[in-house]
């Protein structure tokens, strides 16, 4: 081999030997980065996944805190979680058994359950349901809910979640008051007085047989409910001994919005 | 300039020349790297420059011409070190025009710092491929030698028109038409 060849094989040698340092020396530069990343990455990860856990447990206990019974279902209606006020509300504890939200509706209301249902998968969302519910102890109770839908991250509904009010008292209240009034209603039809209600905008809301009597009003005192008595002080005047005083009277007392409950003849 | 542009370009100097011309254009030209190339080192495009000129100088092949085998040469190397790259292309006229959507943000997971051309494309069809070539090294020919390449890598055959919109080699226009077997 000539002198030359070999100068130009040491010097291609040699070459390579510098080329392999450098790349050691980038590889193990490379790998120190690397190291270095991944040791940034574990901390940003840390750091995240304790601000994750603050969320759910800030979440948690939200929903672990209010008054009102919280539920999440799925799609079928099946109850994936419940907290403590919907355990205690409803009697069941999914942590026990398996509840499907068709179990709890009452029978009389499925249809518009079903239907709000539907409503809930187009729209996303219902507010202010109102309806009954069978508990695990069977007490029928009404109660009111807003709910949404939980999509996935392809915005498919996967679930859905409601906070679920007890009216069962306001309910009671409310059928104790028409009650109430009806009982009013009836004391009324059969006083011994002539009695005349009338509303804001002047119409007869209640009036008696009595009071028909009195006026000589032929007919019978359901069908003037709904009847403008605007004009009826002025039409009836001539049925007192003071008529002017009786029409003055009347305007007086529409003029203060005063209750007067007295009518005798 | 990537180390591997300049590995890959010594080895076929050497595959086509010789060693002895690899230590020859080496030592003709000033490079600050000595001429110690690593394909994941990083070294100056002068230093391109002058191996080619040498080269060029040596061999009376003109640097185009050097390019544009080097630029086939190039494409086989991608092709053995990296065949994934290929593997999802049944078509080199959508290889050849997902350049910047595809290769070359592959080529930056492996080479982050590359410092890569710009190819614009201006009109597409099934069979012709029009593209704008943006660099200011000028190295068409060598992005014409891929071409070529791809062209054969599919078995297929096309012209390849190259319009200099720049007199210095910065801008040109790629005219490409497949041609039917």
């Amino acid at each position: 081999m000539s002198k030359e060849k070999i100068e130009i094989l040491e010097r291609a040698l040699k070459r390579e030997k510098e080329a392999r340092k450098i790349s050691e020396k980038i590889l193990e530069h490379k790998s120190r980065d690397l190291y270095f990343l991944s040791q940034e990455l574990k901390e940003a990860n840390a750091k995240l996944a304790n601000l994750l856990d603050q969320k759910s447990s800030q979440i948690q206990g939200v929903f672990d805190n209010i008054n009102d019974a919280y539920l999440v279902i799925d799609i079928q209606g099946k109850v994936l979680k419940m907290n403590d006020v919907a355990i205690d509300f409803f009697g069941y504890n999914i942590e026990n058994e398996t509840i499907n939200i068709v179990d709890l509706i009452y029978a009389e209301d499925k249809q518009y359950a079903f239907n709000s249902f539907k409503q809930l998968l187009k729209e996303g969302f219902f507010t202010n349901y109102v309806a009954r519910i069978i508990t695990k102890s069977n007490l029928v109770k009404w109660v009111q809910v807003n709910a949404t839908i939980i999509c996935d991250d392809k915005s498919k509904p996967i679930a859905a979640q409601g906070i679920i009010r007890d009216i069962t008292a306001d309910k009671e209240a409310q059928n104790q008051l028409i009650q109430s009034e009806n009982r009013l209603s009836s004391l009324i039809l059969n006083l011994e007085s002539g009695i005349l209600l009338e509303d804001q905008n002047r119409q007869i809301v209640i009036t008696n047989k009595k009071f028909c009597d009195l006026f000589k009003i032929p007919v019978s005192p359901n069908l003037l409910v709904g009847e403008d008595c605007s004009n009826a002080a002025e039409e009836s005047k001539g049925l007192f001994k003071d008529s002017e005083g009786f029409v003055k009277r009347i305007d007086e007392l529409l003029h203060n919005k005063k209750y007067f409950f007295d009518c005798r003849k | 300039m990537k180390g591997i542009i300049f590995t890959e370009f010594l080895d076929l100097v050497e595959e086509k020349f010789g060693l002895a011309m690899v230590d020859k254009i080496i030592n003709q030209s000033n490079l600050s790297s000595g001429g110690f190339y690593t394909s994941i080192g990083t070294y100056s495009f002068s230093e391109m420059l002058q191996l080619l000129q040498h080269l060029s100088a040596n061999t009376k092949i003109s640097i185009d011409d050097l390019l544009l085998v080097y630029g086939e040469h190039f494409f086989l190397a991608i092709g053995n070190s990296y065949p994934g790259l290929l593997d999802r292309y049944t078509d080199p006229i959508t290889m050849l025009s997902s350049i910047e959507d595809h290769i070359h943000i592959e080529v930056r997971k492996i080479y982050p710092d590359a410092e890569l051309p710009t190819f614009i494309i201006e009109e597409k069809t099934a069979n012709s491929l029009i593209m704008i070539y943006k660099s200011s090294r000028a190295m068409h020919h060598f992005g014409l030698g891929l071409m070529k390449k791809t062209f054969a890598y599919f078995n297929q055959k096309a012209s390849i028109i190259l319009e200099k919109i720049k007199e210095d080699g910065t801008e040109v226009k790629f005219i490409i038409h497949k041609m039917n077997e």
